[in-house]
Parts: structure tokens; sequence; C-alpha cells
């Protein structure tokens, strides 16, 4: 599965399938997404970023059985894409006021941070593996490259995981 | 199998064939060391496997399909563009402030033709915190401050770029409201966006720079409040106002607008999607003190192809990017601020090798970890510092945003 640049013309029977989709596929994305991201809005922004792009490009029909791989497919890129960014220059947007943490959730942030400190190709792998349950098969496909580049992948993130984790403070 | 299969544990629940699997578990049966690595790579596989707490679903904005224009409404709309045109260049010498009746009386026309809030409903002014009231106006649907929506907060005086930093700081340090942050929204109409993050009763909050005017609407959607939003631009469009112009001459965004358009510099990114300039303010976390750019925050522009990821706090570098120093600048401060940058990799903000001088008053360095290049040029008063993808395109760009602000 390849992405296309050409413009898809949006009718209203495609908007309304596009809807749908988004109602079926969008909570399991953004926890995806979130798990890759340091802040809610930033995966909240990747995931309108996904479905932006799906619909502009040619792809599954979203009512098809293909769209959710498909889905996936664009959310990964565009997740490696931000993190690959990140790493060159770094904004905020704007300085506003943040909430105070919440203990509870110290543990799962570590993950996160240590998720995107890593490289984008190695965790989105692991995410798509450990969290979303996808088998190196369908990852290999979604993503376009080998089975054994899958599980390179996976085993090496699962190295530098350890290593950043421990570099951030975590206990294994 | 090697003494210590460190890889095939490491990618043990992968797809290991049967014989591999059996082997590496006696192994680990065997081995101390291996079997603390399982352990720890099961403990690993266990924390990224933790599901992600449920999160409630944003709201979606819904694309609108095109709308095709006969040929006799596209020439009715060249005349009242004409029509309006005159108007605005009339109207624009007599009213240099909008008040709070002008202002409800836009909001009170754009609220009905957006479809937010009662149709019959009229706008009346309300009364703003002493902190905002010398600079600007604001007014609700019906008149109450107590519903959600529509609200139009209106700048009542001409607001630059590099104000607004400053004013959604104002805003959302203000009890009365409650916006939440603000975050850049994309936009292609020439105008930028910020749109809130959380709301207050007052529903979703949208501020709009279109030069010369800044205002803020509310209402209780995303999309509700695009709407209106589009609506009140439309408005000031109509109404014998000083024209929306883009003209300044110390805006970041409005001047490497037009240097890219000058240089010849692409304004579509690779699928046809027109670029947009997009405001950023450089990370606060580094303490203003230690960096030499300090001076540079609220000055700093990309024209990229963010779009749709503008609110992210990262961007390429190789677009283009203008950081646009405020102050008069001497050759001798720019050296200065020249000095090689390097901070801690958690905390990095402007890593670049060392400054090459290319001329008298321009520099060229690169990007440390991607190709992009950066320009920098001090031509007194002016100090600024440009990126692009090739060491060429940014000494193009650099001499266009100088050529823009030199001219009269």
């Amino acid at each position: 599965m390849q992405e296309s640049a050409a413009p898809m013309p949006v009718s209203a029977l495609h908007a309304a399938e596009w809807d749908l989709a988004y109602r079926t596929h969008g909570h399991a994305l953004l926890r995806y997404l979130r798990r890759l991201s340091p802040t809610q809005e930033m995966a909240e922004e990747l995931l309108h970023e996904t479905f932006a792009r799906a619909m502009r490009t040619q792809g599954p029909e979203p009512s098809s059985d293909d769209i959710r791989p498909w889905l996936y497919r664009i959310a990964t890129n565009i997740a490696i894409d931000q993190s690959r960014r990140a790493r060159r220059f770094r904004f905020v947007p704007f300085l506003g006021i943040e909430p105070a943490p919440d203990r509870d959730t110290d543990q799962i942030d570590l993950v996160r941070r240590v998720l995107h400190a890593m490289p984008p190709e190695q965790s989105t792998a692991l995410v798509l593996r450990l969290h979303e349950g996808f088998a190196p098969p369908e990852i290999a496909v979604m993503l376009g490259i080998s089975e054994s580049a899958v599980r390179s992948r996976l085993v090496r993130g699962r190295r530098k995981f350890q290593e950043t984790y421990e570099r951030m403070g975590g206990l294994l | 199998m090697t003494a210590h299969p460190l890889e095939l544990i490491a990618g043990m629940d992968d797809g290991l064939d049967l014989d591999q699997k059996d082997r590496v578990v006696r192994h680990i049966g065997e081995c101390d060391t291996c079997r603390s690595l399982a352990r720890t790579m099961q403990r690993i596989d266990g924390l990224i496997a933790t599901p992600e707490p449920a999160l409630p679903l944003p709201e979606r904005a819904t694309p609108r399909e095109g709308v095709r224009v006969a040929g006799w409404a596209f020439a009715f709309a060249v005349v009242v563009t004409l029509v309006a045109t005159m108007a605005v260049l009339v109207g624009s010498s007599r009213q240099t402030q909008v008040g709070s009746s002008e202002a409800c009386g836009v909001l009170a026309v754009a609220a009905r033709s957006a479809g937010v809030g009662a149709v019959t409903a009229r706008a009346a002014a309300i009364e703003l915190p002493a902190s905002l009231s010398e600079s600007w106006t604001a007014c609700a649907n019906g008149g109450r401050a107590d519903r959600a929506g529509p609200w139009l907060l209106f700048r009542s005086r001409p607001t630059e770029g590099q104000e607004v930093r400053g004013l959604l700081v104002a805003l959302t340090t203000t009890d009365r409201f409650a916006f939440g942050k603000f975050s850049p929204a994309s936009t292609a109409d020439g105008t930028e966006r910020w749109i809130s993050t959380s709301g207050s009763g007052l529903g979703q909050a949208m501020a709009v720079l279109a030069d010369p005017y800044f205002f803020v609407v509310t209402a209780p959607s995303r999309d509700a409040t695009e709407r209106l939003a589009a609506a009140v631009l439309a408005e000031l469009r109509r109404r014998p106002w000083p024209p929306l112009s883009d003209a300044s001459k110390t805006d970041a965004c409005a001047v490497l607008r037009r240097a890219v358009s000058s240089a010849g510099l692409p304004t579509k990114d690779a699928s046809g999607s027109p670029l947009t300039t997009h405001r950023h303010w450089l990370d606060m976390s580094v303490p203003a003190d230690n960096w030499p750019y300090g001076h540079m925050l609220t000055n700093v522009c990309g024209f990229d192809s963010d779009a749709g990821l503008s609110s992210l706090p990262v961007v390429a570098l190789n677009d283009s990017h203008l950081i646009l120093r405020e102050e008069p600048t001497t050759l001798q401060q720019a050296n200065g601020l020249l000095a090689p940058l390097s901070f801690p990799s958690d905390r990095t903000v402007f890593n670049v090798y060392g400054w090459v001088q290319i001329e008298a008053g321009m520099w060229l360095t690169h990007g440390e970890d991607s190709p992009w290049s950066a320009v920098a040029v001090s031509d007194e008063p002016y100090f600024f510092v440009v990126t692009q993808a090739t060491d060429e395109a940014a000494i193009q760009l650099a001499r266009a945003v100088l050529a823009e602000l030199k001219r009269p």
C-alpha cells in the first residue's frame, strides 16, 4: 500500500463515510498516537492530520476492511515525521497554563517520554506490536518493509527502550 | 547457537520458529544471565502494552464540498468586490479604531451568516475587566455574558503579529474567560489562527490575526467557531474599514510571506498544497539570559508544509523560516549574537555548527543533524536569521528579506 499525493475530491457521501470511519477507528488511533506523543494535544493533532491526509490521498474506501491498516500506516508515517522534526528544532506553540502532573500517571508518562525519545522507526514498531497487537507480518505490510526488518526493529527497539528508560530514571 | 542468544531472547515473542524457541527456552533454563534478560524484556513488553487511558474523541472539522460558481455570479462578485474595494479605500481614511457598537454589528451579522446562535438574537456590548478594557471591545449574543457563545472580543486598535503572544497571555490569564491554552490552527487564507484547547462555559475559542485586525470568537463547538471566524472575516472585508493589508514592516510572518514570493521560492509543497506561515514562539524553558536570541523570541515565523500539524511544537528547518530581531542592532551586537550555541540534548533549541562569514554582514551555517542551512544578516538597524534547505536558497531568501525590510 502506498500513499498517493493526488488530491481526492470529497463528496457529501464520501464525507459521511469518513465521519463513520472516524467514529469507528478514531478512539484506537488516538490511543496509539497518545502512546507515541508527549502531550494529548499533540496526539489529537496527529489524529486530525491522519484523517485529513487519508481523505486527501487515494487509498481504500473508508468503509472497506482495508481502511484500518491504511489509517495506521498514515498515522505511523506522521508520527515518525513529527518525531524526526522534534529532533531538529523545538518550538512551543504557546506558553499557557499547564496542568499539574498527576502522580498516578507518572509511570505511563515516563513510558511515553521514553518512546518519544527513541528512534521513531523502533518506537512505532514496538507500539504497533505490543500496544496495538499487530503481528509482525501485518506490521510489515503496513509499513512496506520486510518481516525480518520488522523483527529487527522490535529487537533493537526493546534494547533501546531499556537503555533510554533507565537513563530517564526508570527501574526495570 | 551462541553462548548467550540475546537477539533471539529479545525477539522471542515476535515469531521465532518452534525449533528456535525451544532452544532459547532450554538455554534460559540453564543461564541466569539470559533468564534475567528475558524477565527484563517481558517487563518492557508489559510497560509498552499497558493500555492508554480512554480519551474523548475530539470533534473533527468536516471538509466542505466545493461550490460551483456560475459565470454571471463570478461577474457579479467582481463588481461587488470593486465596489467594496472603493468603499474600503474611501472608508480607510476615516476609521482607525473599532468601537463596541461596530464590533457588535459585525458579530450579529456574522453569527447569522454562520448559523451560530439564535437567528433573532442581537449582539450587545459586555463589560470587560479593567486589564482589557482599554484596547478590547466585546460583544455577546443577546448581550448575556453567562451563556455559551457566540462571543466576539475585538482588539480595538491595529495589531502587529509580534503582539499576539502577549495578547494571548493576557486573555489566558484573565479569570473572566478561562480560555485555556491557545495553540496554532491551520489556515490557508493568509490569516493566522489559534484555537483554545479547553473552554469555559463560553465554549470553544479561536483567536484570529488578519492584519491589521485581531479578534477572538467563541461558539459551542470547533466547527461552529471556525464558521463564525470565517464569517467575521467576510464581514470585515465587506465593511468600509481599513483593509486587510498584510503590509507590516516588522512582523516576521508578513515579511517572510512577501520575501518568499519575491525570491521565487516554492509556495506549494510536493503535493501542490499551498504552504502557509506559522508563527512560533521559541522555547521559553531556555533562560533568556543564557540565550543570545532571547530578544527575538516573539518574532519568529515559518513558511512551511506543516498545515494540520501547526500546533505541534516542532518545525523542520529546511522550509523557509525567519527569526527577526525587533530592536535596532549594530554590527557589533550582531557579532555577539552569533556565538555558537549548544544546549543539553533534551533542551535543544538551535544547535548549529559555527557561523562562517560569506560577505560583509552575512554569515552562513548548517544544521547539526539534518540538511538545512541558515543565513544571518546584519544591515543596521536590521538583524535576522533565515533558514532554508540549501545554502543557495537560504542566501536567496536572506537577500529577499533584506530587500523587503529596506523597501520604502
